[in-house]
């Protein structure tokens, strides 16, 4: 009896829904859906402004770019909500690929981390380059130090570098934003807190930051990105031809040149031709 | 299935009872329940001036009020944060990512809601009622008393529709309050870091508990408007 | 008591009210009769003062009140029952006791006075129920109860029986008038409803185009309207065109669809020659069917329109003008008449009002 009440509602409202949707014209039939899982930093970059009309010129897959934290972004991948991805947290990534998720994982390319901090420096790390030995002072300055503290690349590479400095951080000086890389820059800047970033993200920002580059160039501050083939995806075909074109000279040559004419130093360096 | 996982998964821990999540939720009640009394301190007043003073300019105001109360929480958020960082007009308070500039632009969602509601409330009264109460002798005041009483439902309505307003949205808490672990991370923005981390089961919990938070301060909102109700019965 | 001098009153542009002079005395139960839009209910509210005229002034006690201190103070010595109800949530004892909340009186003064009127107006078994659950005959009875528990020295009522079923307003009205005999109360009663008005009142003012056009005993109004907006008022619908002949010692005599009658002579001057309507309730129109009776019939025509009544029938007799005639029950069933059957009507000549014409056919 309610059901029935409720049907023509229903109808009505699908008749709606396809109403605003048959207007949409499907400009090329023969394209499919390739969905791209990456983190928020890389999405942030515009790195793949540039990327994948390229990709799509020469294929016939529109990509459709998810971003997210690393964490949901492998956890999309194991849904096989997504088809393909691109993240940086190298340990994460292995045990997705060791669970068995993945059918291929290539090198893709990589940046750097830096610890960014306030001019003032109260914890007096400028210009070391370990970063070990700096997160130790930090700690035992108990200088303000913001923390993504959202499982993200980020967050992953960091928590491994206190593990290496030998230092479990908490306490009030330890800020755990939960946001994503830029929230986190900005949150850090108003606190005059330290933080670890990637340095694409902070050159994106530094005209609006109070902050600047403590510590840098350690080979432990780099910052590799992968890209994974989701084992069953949807889009296999789709899937196989984006690794392979990020991964070709073509890609490889895009990624080298991003940034360059913006910031007057690239953001990204390619890992297999360079 | 994902979402029949997801939902066990949520209730298991639910029932574990973390400290760490019943902070964040204290957190949520508190910021958004202080939010909500001071909009109610100053949007009920407001409404009910709005609905029955007469001077010009009233309707430009009360289609200010209207549109405020669609004003999405990143617009407030991004107002209030460019108000309270440091380099800004406000910024030598330093309330920035603290509860209190959380409370502060939550304030900002809820009074338009609760003064646009309230002035509705008494709009919709029969225009008869406010003649009756006068010529039965009762004084202005006395009058904008019986007004509000006789409104007594729909004006419970704006604070509910106020503190559902506040309590469930991220937008502006996520801005302002920075999302800090143990600071000023509340439920919501708990959920958004819980969700870009893959862990959807907790950001479900999350969400299953801030449901129940929203019913339970409902409910106790209502039956107070029920005892009222009985109270002015008995006379 | 009361009085109102060259008030004007204003919504916009509109003028809804223009009166230079009307006074109320003590005892006084004036009906305000009107039709919709007349300003009968603009007026109620000036007296009640919720509103304050654009212009003019009106008087309590000889006292202009200007200041709203003075007009609550005043408000607190009347109360008003508007057509709606308009009960406040809570029960109907609550409700009884508002007026005497809001003057602060003591717990026990206010039980004792609620009780006491819930008593007078025998909605005593009604005094737990919640308001909002009564019938609009019960619900209208709390809202008088609610209004004389303040002892008010005048009781202002806004058609209170409009929005009654015929029994709950026969019952309503009788309490009512019993009400107010009882407690000898100055009262305004708005109503657009003449019998009503009738009833209730010991006088009656006419309002029209928010001027009063005539203020008298209701009978007079009743029987003799001034003008031909206020005979339509009190159910005068089409009165007989006629000329005057002449005048004779208080008598007047008239010519009226080809015959001579002799009538009251008017309250207007008159001039042979003048042309006249003559108006003449259908109650005081007396029918026969054949020439027995010795005097003569004042008209004579076809029936032209039968409208059975509720307790009679109503007859539209064709004769110069359009007379209207009453038939009780049994005349009408004795009589038997049909549509364009032969009739003679006779009217006492103090039965028959004489207009002015221009009055008359003036909209």
């Amino acid at each position: 009896m309610k059901l029935r009440k409720v049907m023509p509602a229903i109808g009505i409202i699908l008749a709606f829904m396809m109403l605003a949707t048959a207007g949409c014209p499907r400009r090329e039939v023969e394209r499919t859906e390739l969905i791209l899982a990456t983190t928020t930093s890389t999405a942030d970059s515009g790195l793949l402004d540039v990327l994948n009309p390229a990709f799509e010129e020469r294929h016939p897959f529109t990509v459709k770019t998810i971003a997210v934290g690393t964490g949901e972004a492998l956890r999309l991948g194991e849904q096989k909500e997504a088809d393909v991805l691109l993240v940086h947290a190298r340990r994460l990534e292995d045990q997705f690929m060791a669970a068995g998720h993945g059918a291929r994982r290539l090198d893709v390319m990589y940046n750097d981390f830096v610890i960014v901090g306030p001019p003032g420096d109260p914890a007096g790390i400028r210009g070391m380059t370990a970063p070990g030995p700096a997160l130790a002072r930090v700690a035992e300055r108990q200088a303000l130090f913001a923390s993504r503290g959202d499982n993200s690349g980020t967050h992953v590479r960091e928590n491994s570098l206190w593990q290496a400095a030998g230092v479990t951080p908490a306490g009030a000086w330890y800020i755990s934003t939960g946001q994503g890389m830029g929230d986190t820059l900005r949150i850090s800047s108003e606190k005059q807190a330290y933080t670890l970033t990637d340095r694409s993200t902070y050159l994106a920002q530094k005209d609006r930051l109070e902050l600047e580059i403590m510590v840098q160039g350690d080979p432990g501050l780099l910052n590799p990105y992968g890209v994974i083939e989701v084992q069953g995806a949807k889009n296999v075909e789709g899937a196989q031809a984006f690794a392979d074109f990020i991964t070709s000279p073509e890609g490889q040559r895009i990624i080298a040149e991003f940034g360059k004419d913006r910031f007057g130093q690239p953001l990204f360096f390619p890992l297999v031709h360079r | 299935m994902l979402i029949v996982n997801s939902l066990r998964e949520a209730f298991r821990l639910l029932l574990a009872v973390d400290r760490e999540i019943l902070e964040i939720a204290w957190l949520s009640l508190r910021v958004s329940g202080t939010a909500t009394v001071i909009s109610v301190l100053l949007g009920m007043p407001a409404g009910v001036f709005l609905a029955l003073a007469r001077f010009p300019g009233k309707a430009f105001i009360i289609g200010l009020v209207n549109t405020g109360m669609g004003l999405p929480p990143v617009v407030v958020g991004l107002t209030v944060s460019l108000l309270f960082w440091r380099a800004g007009p406000m910024g030598f308070l330093g309330i920035m990512y603290t509860p209190a500039v959380m409370v502060l632009a939550q304030v900002l969602i809820a009074l338009p809601i609760v003064a646009g509601l309230s002035l509705a409330a008494i709009q919709q009264l029969s225009p008869g009622l406010r003649l009756q109460a006068l010529s039965l002798g009762a004084s202005r005041l006395q009058t904008v008393f019986l007004l509000v009483r006789e409104a007594r439902l729909p004006m419970l309505a704006a604070i509910m529709a106020g503190f559902g307003g506040v309590i469930s949205e991220v937008g502006s808490v996520m801005m302002v309050g920075g999302n800090i672990k143990g600071h000023t991370r509340v439920l919501t923005t708990a959920m958004v870091l819980e969700t870009r981390m893959g862990r959807f089961e907790m950001a479900l919990a999350l969400g299953i508990l801030l449901l129940a938070m929203s019913f339970t301060v409902n409910a106790i909102l209502t039956s107070v408007q029920q005892r009222g109700a009985r109270r002015w019965t008995g006379g | 008591m009361i009085e109102l001098r060259g008030v004007v009153h204003r919504y916009g542009a509109r003028t809804v009210l223009d009166l230079p002079d009307l006074e109320i005395s003590r005892g006084d139960v004036l009906g305000v009769l009107g039709r919709n839009g007349s300003g009968k209910s603009t007026l109620l509210r000036l007296l009640g003062l919720l509103e304050k005229p654009v212009r003019g002034q009106v008087f309590y006690h000889g006292r202009s009140l200007e200041d709203e201190r003075s007009r609550w103070a005043q408000r607190r010595r009347m109360a008003m029952v508007f057509q709606d109800p308009l009960l406040f949530a809570g029960s109907v004892r609550s409700n009884v006791a508002y007026g005497l909340k809001v003057r602060g009186r003591g717990r026990q003064e206010i039980r004792s006075r609620s009780d006491h009127m819930l008593a007078v107006l025998e909605i005593e078994h009604l005094a737990e129920r919640d308001a909002a659950t009564l019938s609009g005959g019960e619900a209208q009875r709390v809202s008088l109860a609610r209004a004389l528990a303040t002892d008010p020295e005048v009781l202002f009522l806004d058609e209170p029986t409009t929005n009654l079923d015929v029994p709950a307003r026969q019952s309503f009205r009788r309490d009512l008038m019993g009400a107010l005999r009882a407690l000898r109360l100055t009262a305004v009663y708005v109503t657009h409803d003449p019998a009503e008005a009738i009833a209730m009142c010991n006088r009656l003012a006419v309002i029209a185009g928010g001027r009063i056009v005539q203020d008298a005993g209701p009978l007079v109004i009743w029987n003799r309207p001034a003008t031909a907006e206020v005979a339509r008022l009190v159910g005068l619908e089409a009165p007989i065109p006629g000329i005057l002949l002449g005048t004779d010692a208080g008598l007047a005599r008239v010519q009226a669809d080809g015959r001579s009658l002799t009538v009251r002579l008017p309250a207007f001057p008159v001039a042979p020659g003048m042309a006249v309507r003559l108006c003449i309730r259908p109650e005081h129109v007396r029918i026969a069917t054949g020439p027995g009776d010795t005097a003569a019939p004042a008209f004579s025509g076809p029936v032209e329109h039968i409208e059975p009544q509720a307790n009679g029938v109503r007859l539209t007799i064709r004769c110069g003008g359009m007379l209207a005639a009453w038939l009780d029950a049994p005349s009408a069933r004795s009589l038997n008449l049909r549509v364009g059957d032969l009739v003679h009507a006779r009217v006492d000549p103090d039965d028959v009002h004489v207009l002015p014409e221009e009055a008359a056919l003036a909209p």
